[in-house]
């Protein structure tokens, strides 16, 4: 194995779940996020000898995934207004409690407009910090922080309002 | 920091260590925050749907298909400027593995000693951190302190590789140790458990029953029985 395929391969194994997920959660789409991700390294392939600083990696790889999902956009005009529930996928091995809870939470975040959850997947999936979430989307920090406080806001009052489901909130 | 301004930051990053330290002086702060930290576990789970399982074996045979050139992206450009320090702190990182020799496999140890320096203020903590506020926290990834190894002066979820997981700092005879706790689905492998070091510190990774836990202290400290203090305190729910 050469190094280049080397380290594709580490890429690859380092980045593709959350990478993956941050891309379901973009597109709201399991089709389109799998089509995102191989496009994706696909091009950190093509890119891998100028690709050389390992920091700059996970935002050269968020921005493509960004990218690309916008030009889907471009070429046709889809309609992801309303949440698909065949789109939400339950998690395993959970009790009814917080399986219910998990697809109240994971509707209340497909219902985030795109500026707010955006940021949040960035933070919370990527492990991205403000000020990588700040130059990952060309904001600025005050901006993406003001967007986080508004996402949380908005899950909590939601999920507040369906208190037969909080089984675990103290209020 | 005020009420509002805490209640901002609180909500924008439950993680943030000046956030944490100022919910610490009031428990109604603690509570929000605390409210805060578990719905960012509920969103985590919620957002963590399966990996169609031939992705993988996608992504390794599509190269195959597509020779590699060495066109550079003109956008590419504008993220190396912020990014220079973060490369010079790697590269220093490196430098010191190199000097050290061997310890090609350790990039989880590595990894340590990057956020251990990235986080260096967090050694410099006094105020303690009580037993109940650390199970709290590790009763997330499925774990439980029966005693503190030392006066724990630092708590809080930090991202180890991507991955969620628990940052430790307890006092020891030695200085300050730091410990974290990363669930077995983050990205440390087998086969680099073991010991690590550079010109400061000495670490040491194990695998325990639902997490790896890495150890790093000062370099002349004996980094193996902080491990087996840590260890016996240590149960899995």
């Amino acid at each position: 194995m050469t190094k280049k395929q080397q380290r594709y391969e580490e890429l690859v194994k380092q980045y593709q779940t959350e990478l993956y997920r941050f891309a379901y959660w973009l597109s709201k789409d399991p089709t389109v996020a799998e089509d995102l991700v191989q496009e994706t390294f696909l091009r950190a392939w093509r890119a891998l000898d100028s690709l050389q600083d390992e920091k700059a990696v996970k935002p050269w790889l968020l921005t493509i995934v960004r990218r690309e999902n916008a030009r889907r956009f471009e070429r046709k005009q889809f309609d992801y207004a309303d949440v698909d529930n065949d789109t939400i996928v339950d998690n395993q091995s959970t009790t009814l409690d917080s399986e219910m809870e998990q697809t109240v939470i994971q509707r209340q975040i497909s219902q985030l407009s795109i500026e707010y959850r955006e940021p949040l997947l960035l933070q919370v999936v990527m492990g991205c910090s403000g000020d990588e979430i700040a130059e990952i989307l060309e904001l600025n920090k005050n901006t993406v922080m003001t967007r986080l406080y508004r996402a949380r806001n908005q899950l909590k009052e939601a999920l507040m309002s369906q208190p037969q489901t909080m089984t675990g909130a103290t209020n | 920091m005020d009420e509002l301004e805490f209640r901002r930051r609180a909500f924008a990053d439950p993680n943030d260590p000046e956030v944490i330290a100022f919910a610490q002086q009031n428990p109604e702060h603690q509570k929000l925050l605390d409210e805060l930290l578990l719905l960012d576990d509920k969103i985590n789970l919620a957002l963590d749907i399966p990996v169609p399982p031939d992705l993988t074996e996608k992504l390794m045979t599509q190269t195959k298909e597509a020779p590699a050139s060495n066109v550079t992206q003109g956008w590419f450009g504008r993220f190396n400027k912020p990014f220079a320090t973060a490369a010079s702190i790697t590269l220093a990182v490196s430098l010191y593995f190199l000097s050290v020799g061997g310890s090609n496999d350790l990039q989880a140890g590595e990894h340590a000693l990057a956020h251990v320096y990235y986080e260096v203020k967090a050694l410099e903590r006094d105020k303690e951190v009580g037993l109940q506020a650390v199970n709290e926290k590790l009763a997330m990834l499925g774990g439980k302190f029966e005693s503190l190894p030392g006066k724990v002066t630092y708590a809080t979820f930090c991202h180890f590789k991507g991955q969620r997981s628990l940052h430790l700092v307890f006092q020891s005879d030695h200085g300050p140790v730091t410990v974290f706790v990363v669930p077995h689905s983050g990205d440390v492998q087998d086969k680099q458990l073991g010991k690590f070091n550079d010109a400061r510190f000495t670490g040491v990774i194990s695998s325990e029953d639902k997490a790896n836990m890495i150890l790093v202290a000062d370099r002349n400290s004996p980094v193996n029985d902080y491990q087996e203090d840590v260890q016996q305190a240590l149960r899995w729910l």
